[in-house]
């Protein structure tokens, strides 16, 4: 599933997802769906950029400020998350939100 | 009082310190408080309306009557996720000086008018209970279901509160001292709350940490 690209429409937080701290990670959960998922350094990271209403360009320049990656390997990745995200239902395309 | 408040990305303290030692002297006053807005807005209209959409159950809760009640699913379990965060225990454990928390156990219920739901003076004394909590998930504004709070072998009220503002939480003190009731409901509208207790055990970061599913 693709939920983002440079040109189409950025991705969001689907409405009824909730997340908090707990223990030193953040972990997500549904309202409709369900589950509770831990996200890794990494994936924190883009989760945060996301909720600050960044698209993906925006969550690229981010990481690459921050890690020692390519821009071209940093986007795959952050695309195959946003995509797992999406078939969870926990993210979906949509006008980026601050 | 707004001095906590959940929202979809956890809970945050927005009370000043001065508001959190007026609120701890009024619950030691009255053995009960009401938490403004415990339930942010947005969160609490997607809570509604997760909810509208929700089928519930019929289940007889002894003393109490009727209710209808969510069955355990995904919103059960995001509420319970929600309100088992160690910034609102914290709250809670310094506004009303019980014991350090290990998990908030709570229900969704919704009572209507006209279904003679009502209790007569209880006290919720099981399982290590030390603070009671009902936060009203209602969409409109019920009439009746006051809650009432005294002290065991007194007629004065220590506290009377119809909770009535939306997203709005009261808690109380459980203890043998102390016993409460809630008035039947009136009007037509009904009411929706998620109630339950903050206890010491069991812990709840442990219950999470064996649900956990870990990205790739």
């Amino acid at each position: 599933m693709t939920v983002s690209n440079t040109r189409g429409a950025a991705p969001r937080i689907a409405d009824d997802v909730v997340y908090r701290e707990h223990e030193g990670a953040l972990v997500l959960t549904s309202l409709s769906a369900g589950g509770f998922l831990r996200l890794d350094d990494v994936g924190r990271e883009i989760w945060t950029a996301l909720a600050d209403g960044l698209d993906v360009d925006g969550i690229v320049a981010r990481l690459t400020a921050q890690y020692d990656v390519s821009a071209e390997a940093c986007r795959e990745d952050v695309e195959a998350f946003l995509a797992d995200l999406a078939g969870r239902g926990l993210v979906v395309s949509g006008e980026a939100v601050r | 009082m707004k001095l906590v408040q959940i929202t979809r990305a956890g809970a945050i303290r927005v009370g000043s310190p001065a508001d959190f030692a007026e609120a701890r002297a009024e619950f030691e006053r009255r053995q009960c408080l009401v938490l403004e807005q415990l339930i942010a807005p947005p969160l609490l209209e997607t809570i509604q309306r997760r909810l509208a959409a929700s089928d519930f159950t019929e289940r007889l809760n002894k003393g109490v009557g009727t209710e209808l009640r969510l069955p355990p699913g995904p919103l059960s379990g995001a509420l319970e996720f929600l309100t088992n965060d160690p910034v609102l225990f914290a709250a809670i454990e310094e506004i009303t000086g019980c014991e350090p928390i290990g998990c908030y156990r709570g229900r969704v219920y919704r009572m209507q008018p006209a279904a003679g739901h009502a209790s007569g003076w209880h006290n919720d004394l099981s399982d290590g209970r030390m603070i009671t909590m009902s936060v009203n998930l209602s969409e409109g504004v019920f009439e009746g279901g006051d809650l009432q709070l005294r002290e065991v072998g007194s007629e004065q009220l220590l506290a009377q509160v119809r909770n009535t503002g939306f997203g709005d939480a009261v808690i109380f003190r459980i203890d043998r001292a102390l016993e409460h009731q809630v008035l039947p409901l009136t009007g037509t509208v009904e009411r929706s709350a998620y109630a339950g207790w903050f206890q010491p055990h069991p812990s709840y970061a442990a219950l999470l940490n064996s649900r956990l599913e870990q990205t790739a």
